[in-house]
């Protein structure tokens, strides 16, 4: 009965997790879904990151023909000003038709009421996201400047069907009218900004063959064309890449809770063999024998099942309040059919495959030995039973591999998983080795203790690897966090600039410099940026990538997005500070038109991972209407957390330099009360500049990372349980097994102080040490992660070790105590009435 | 005088049935006296080994050894107590199957923190004639050991009195005898005073005197 139990309750809680997770998922696939017209606001959606030309968008309605609808929006990065204050923000400008579908509710000083975007064209008005109004100290009716020319404020945006998430926004959003836009003036040729034509197709057209067709006809790989059901994949892409992860750390959870199980089983078997060699006596068949073992699985699958189905029903609404904050769309998670099912087989299928290594030798159990001495029967230990547990591997590579949605990801995980998995149970065992050379004459409590860990190996280990994985977890995430925020705030000989400029015109560099000169700040890393597409590359067309919906992988669906960028090209004559040199060799000066030889082209090294670009590839560009060609002589790697200029790929002087562009460049050394000020300045003077204040976009990402990491934690804290239960588990069995052992002791003249300061220094050492080593493994991945991913930084936080030692420690003393209480405090007449 | 029974009854609660399982037992036992008692399955000769132990409490009566009652005893005294007067061997050996034989022979002079445990453990269980057994875990060795290990590890505290609840119960008869002929060698080397519980009627004679148990009374 307590076997059952507790088997049924290891399962329940590694299943649970997952099946949150897969309900969640579910439920917001099902959500972009429902909503995904209102999240596109048209049926069909054409845009690119220049204006569209009037062809263009000829091309895209000509292919409707009769009965559509059409709307038009810009979005760009601009900054506003109210008084002394100012903001960068995304500017949407919509047309008069806006949306197509869905609504824009907003508040206005007379009520809530749906907008209408005629409104915004016939004046020069604008909706507003409420915190702008915090942060501009402005309300409802105050005028705003938006490069350069006023727009009065005349409501605040409440709901907006086509925001599908908000974390993650680094400006805040505003709506205007688009023919008031045009009047600014802000848009020029060159400007930052996407152009987007909506379509509202007839109800007889297929929306997917309408893009086919638009795709046929604008054969431009820059210019994205989109139906509403690639929207539904497209939105929440970042909570479906947190989803993946948690998936991956649920699978932690589950791990450990096989763990558990697999321990609890394993004990159980055993103490079965006895049992089945009385069957197999009497004549019964061991392979029948095995079937009644199977059965009895089966049902304790199907009763995690229901546990962990009835675990994750009583969490969803929990969820579901969660992810209020997060998401304007209500996404009320519930428990799809398709996860009940997930959990029947998990249950079912998670029960049989831990079970089954143990349970398959005891077809080589040796009845005759019933006749022997003290009739211990036992199997004679094979080698191949080892590879009984392959299946369970290669099924949980599956399963990563599956919630990765990535081989590489997923493989990743299931190697530095097994890798941590090894190196907790090597840790262990040489710690548990060590310990069988201590001799300590007294007290007896920690001698005993010591014995009882060092030759109990077995069950030491299995709470090694449960505890350690679990803190491993928790203090995995939060390390990250500190290192990320020092890479961040402070990255590694480098010194973050204060102001980030963008959209600055050919015209407005040297009044810019000048006036900055005034002040006596210096405009650092003016860099220019020309607009560019890649036509060719090695002399092969440079295709769209196929449509979201057909990806396997989650690399696939990065490659494409990439592929179907347009890029931002400048022009440098050597490596900044931040950049440096990965393969090839540094431009060979500037570019003599003479030489007859291609431009030579420097690529950011992961750019050209994604982009599967090679050293000395030849890429033909097309740059506004010039063919240029050009051939990679390095690839470089960039640190991006400078918040310096930095592009993808760069081309050596000379080549650039005539052709319509822009120019980006940084401001250092601004004292943090003096920023706001300058900003401001700035706005009044260059309207259409764009400003990042880089220690704002630096809190937002630390906020955005936060955000992230909260749900991960938690996922990390259910592993943390998990590992809880199987100690629990482990304890508990370990102390009725060993009730004769205590009783014994009992009966020798310990007493029961004695006798708890025994089992305490057992498992409290026990969980200290794996809590050890997973705190150490914990920082040996956090700097294996920080030199691939921040390049080096690092930084070690004493905090979340020294708490999780303290924590995990005490926890497990006290699970011990409570599992153990019961027989340390029994009488031991017990031992007497046994025979 | 090393162990006075007086009027012991023991009842227990089945259900709402009173079973009376002791009903009024007296007997004395004189040190150094070696002593069986035999009775049937259920004759309650397990229950009355408990009470002597101070395991359990009678329902009535008093127990005395070595002069002291038992049965004022609180818990802990009793523990404290039995740890250093009496030894108790079983009939399924109980040895810690991670400790080796010389380990479990050590662990109650740990308990008592007694000086040089290691040369008194090796000391005794070289007397029940396993001084090349020392390191073996129990798992390595045969059943006549492992009950010799237990004989050893009752005496190695020098109990004054030693209950021995069917040490050969578990073995088969030319090892039982065995481990018996080395059980009553050295208990009257000792001069310990020793209660036998037995089945059997030959292992009976072989003690200073044979107590029948039927029906609760001896």
């Amino acid at each position: 009965m307590k076997f059952s139990l507790f088997f049924v309750l290891n399962l329940s809680i590694g299943l649970i997790g997952f099946l949150c997770l897969d309900a969640f998922k579910t439920s917001l696939d099902r959500v972009f879904q429902d909503n995904a017209k209102s999240l596109l606001t048209a049926d069909v959606e054409v845009s690119v990151r220049r204006l569209l030309t009037e062809e263009e968008t000829r091309k895209a309605h000509e292919t409707v023909k009769t009965k559509y609808q059409d709307s038009r929006a810009w979005e760009l990065f601009s900054m506003v000003a109210a008084g002394s204050s100012s903001r960068l923000v995304q500017v949407k400008a919509v047309d008069a038709n806006y949306p197509l579908y869905g609504s824009v509710q907003i508040q206005t000083a007379g009520g809530k009421q749906t907008a209408k975007a005629e409104t915004l064209n016939q004046d020069r008005r604008a909706w507003v996201y409420p915190e702008l109004l915090e942060q501009l100290g402005i309300t409802i009716g105050d005028s705003i400047s938006i490069g350069g020319e006023k727009f009065q404020i005349s409501g605040t945006v409440l709901e907006d069907s086509s925001q599908g998430l908000r974390f993650g926004a680094l400006a805040s959003r505003i709506y205007v009218g688009l023919e008031q836009m045009k009047k600014t003036q802000l848009v020029t040729a060159g400007s930052t900004l996407t152009d987007n034509y909506y379509l509202k197709v007839p109800e007889n057209l297929n929306s997917l063959q309408v893009v086919e067709e638009i795709k046929k006809q604008i054969p431009d790989p820059s210019v994205r064309i989109k139906s509403y059901q690639s929207e539904a994949e497209d939105s929440g892409r970042a909570l479906k890449y947190l989803s993946d992860y948690l998936g991956l750390v649920s699978l932690v959870a589950l791990f450990l809770a096989a763990l558990g199980s697999a321990y609890l089983f394993r004990s159980f078997i055993y103490s079965r063999y006895y049992q089945i060699a009385i069957l197999n006596a009497l004549g019964l068949n061991k392979k029948r024998a095995q079937k009644i073992y199977l059965a009895q699985l089966l049902l304790l699958g199907l009763g995690a099942s229901m546990l962990s189905l009835l675990g994750a029903t009583l969490l969803l609404p929990l969820l579901t309040a969660l992810l209020k904050t997060l998401a304007p769309i209500s996404i009320s998670v519930i428990l799809p059919t398709k996860t009940v099912l997930l959990s029947l087989v998990m249950g079912v299928g998670g029960s049989l495959i831990v079970g089954w290594p143990f349970l398959k030798p005891t077809e080589r159990l040796q009845t005759a030995l019933l006749l022997t001495e003290g009739g211990e029967v036992k199997i004679p230990p094979r080698w191949q039973d080892f590879l009984l547990f392959v299946p369970s591997l290669v099924l949980y590579w599956g399963l990563s591999l599956w919630q990765a949605k990535s081989i590489k990801v997923g493989s990743q995980f299931v190697g530095l998983f097994l890798g941590s998995l090894v190196a907790l149970w090597v840790m262990g065992w040489i710690l548990l080795r060590l310990m069988a050379w201590v001799r300590l004459s007294s007290p007896w409590p920690l001698r005993q203790a010591l014995f009882s860990l060092s030759r109990r190996r077995l069950s030491s280990l299995a709470v090694v690897v449960s505890l350690g994985l679990g803190t491993l977890l928790m203090n995995l995430l939060p390390q990250l966090k500190v290192s990320l925020k020092q890479d961040l705030m402070a990255p590694e000989n480098l010194k973050l600039p204060s102001l980030f400029l963008f959209d600055i015109q050919d015209e407005q560099v040297d009044p810019l410099k000048t006036y900055l000169t005034e002040k006596k700040l210096d405009l650092q890393q003016m860099s220019a940026l020309v607009r560019a597409r890649i036509v060719k590359v090695n002399g092969q067309d440079f295709e769209r990538a196929e449509d979201q919906s057909s990806f396997q992988t989650r690399e696939e669906e990065n490659r494409s997005r990439f592929r179907n960028r347009s890029v931002n090209l400048t022009y440098r004559d050597r490596l900044t500070e931040s950049e440096s040199l990965e393969e090839g060799r540094e431009f060979s000066g500037p570019y003599s038109a003479d030489s007859g030889k291609p431009v030579e082209l420097s690529v950011e090294k992961r750019f050209a991972e994604r982009m599967e670009f090679q050293l000395n590839d030849k890429i033909l560009f097309d740059i506004q209407g010039i063919p240029v060609e050009g051939q990679i002589v390095n690839l470089r790697s960039v640190k991006w957390n400078s918040f310096q200029p930095n592009f993808f790929i760069q081309m050596q002087p000379g080549v650039l330099e005539e052709a319509p562009k822009t120019f980006l460049a940084s401001i250092s050394a601004l004292p943090a009360d003096q920023i706001q000020k300058l900003q401001s300045e700035l706005v009044k003077l260059f309207p259409n500049v764009s400003i990042v204040d880089v220690a704002g976009v630096i809190e937002k990402v630390l906020e955005l990372s936060d955000q992230m990491s909260w749900s991960l934690e938690l996922m990390a804290a259910l592993s943390l349980f998990a590992g809880f239960v199987v100690l629990f588990s482990i304890a508990n069995y370990e102390v009725r097994r060993r009730s004769w052992d205590l009783n014994l002791l009992k009966i020798f003249g310990a007493s029961r102080k004695s006798l708890f300061q025994y089992l305490l220094f057992e498992f409290g050492l026990l969980s200290f040490l794996s809590c050890f080593f997973g705190v150490l493994i914990s920082l040996v991945l956090n700097l294996v992660v920080a030199q691939i991913f921040f390049e080096g930084t690092y930084q070690f936080d004493l905090f979340w070790p020294l708490i999780s030692l303290v924590f995990v420690t005490l926890c497990s003393m006290g699970i011990l105590w409570f599992v153990s209480r019961q027989v340390v405090l029994e009488k031991p007449s017990e031992l007497l009435q046994q025979k | 005088m090393s162990l006075k029974l007086n009027k012991v009854v023991k009842t227990y609660k089945q259900g709402d049935a009173d079973i009376q399982v002791l009903k009024g037992l007296t007997a004395e036992i004189q040190d150094s006296e070696v002593v069986a008692i035999l009775g049937q399955s259920g004759s309650g000769k397990s229950t009355l080994l408990s009470l002597m132990a101070g395991l359990d409490r009678p329902t009535s009566g008093s127990i005395q050894i070595a002069d002291k009652e038992i049965t004022a005893f609180s818990e802990e005294e009793m523990t404290q107590f039995r740890g250093q007067t009496i030894g108790i061997v079983f009939q399924q050996f109980h040895l810690f199957p991670h400790l080796t034989a010389l380990e479990n022979v050590m662990l109650p002079l740990e308990i008592w923190d007694q000086t040089n445990r290691e040369a008194k453990a090796k000391e005794i269980l070289n007397q029940m004639g396993l001084s090349h057994r020392l390191n073996h875990l129990p798992s390595q060795m045969s059943g006549g050991e492992c009950q010799r290990v237990a004989i050893a590890r009752a005496l190695v505290v020098k109990p004054k009195i030693i209950l021995a609840d069917e040490p050969s119960g578990n073995l088969d008869t030319t090892t039982g005898a065995k481990v018996m002929d080395v059980f009553f060698e050295v208990v009257r080397a000792f001069k310990v005073t020793t209660i036998l519980v037995t089945h059997s009627e030959a292992l009976a004679h072989r003690c200073d005197r044979q107590l029948v148990l039927e029906s609760g009374a001896l």
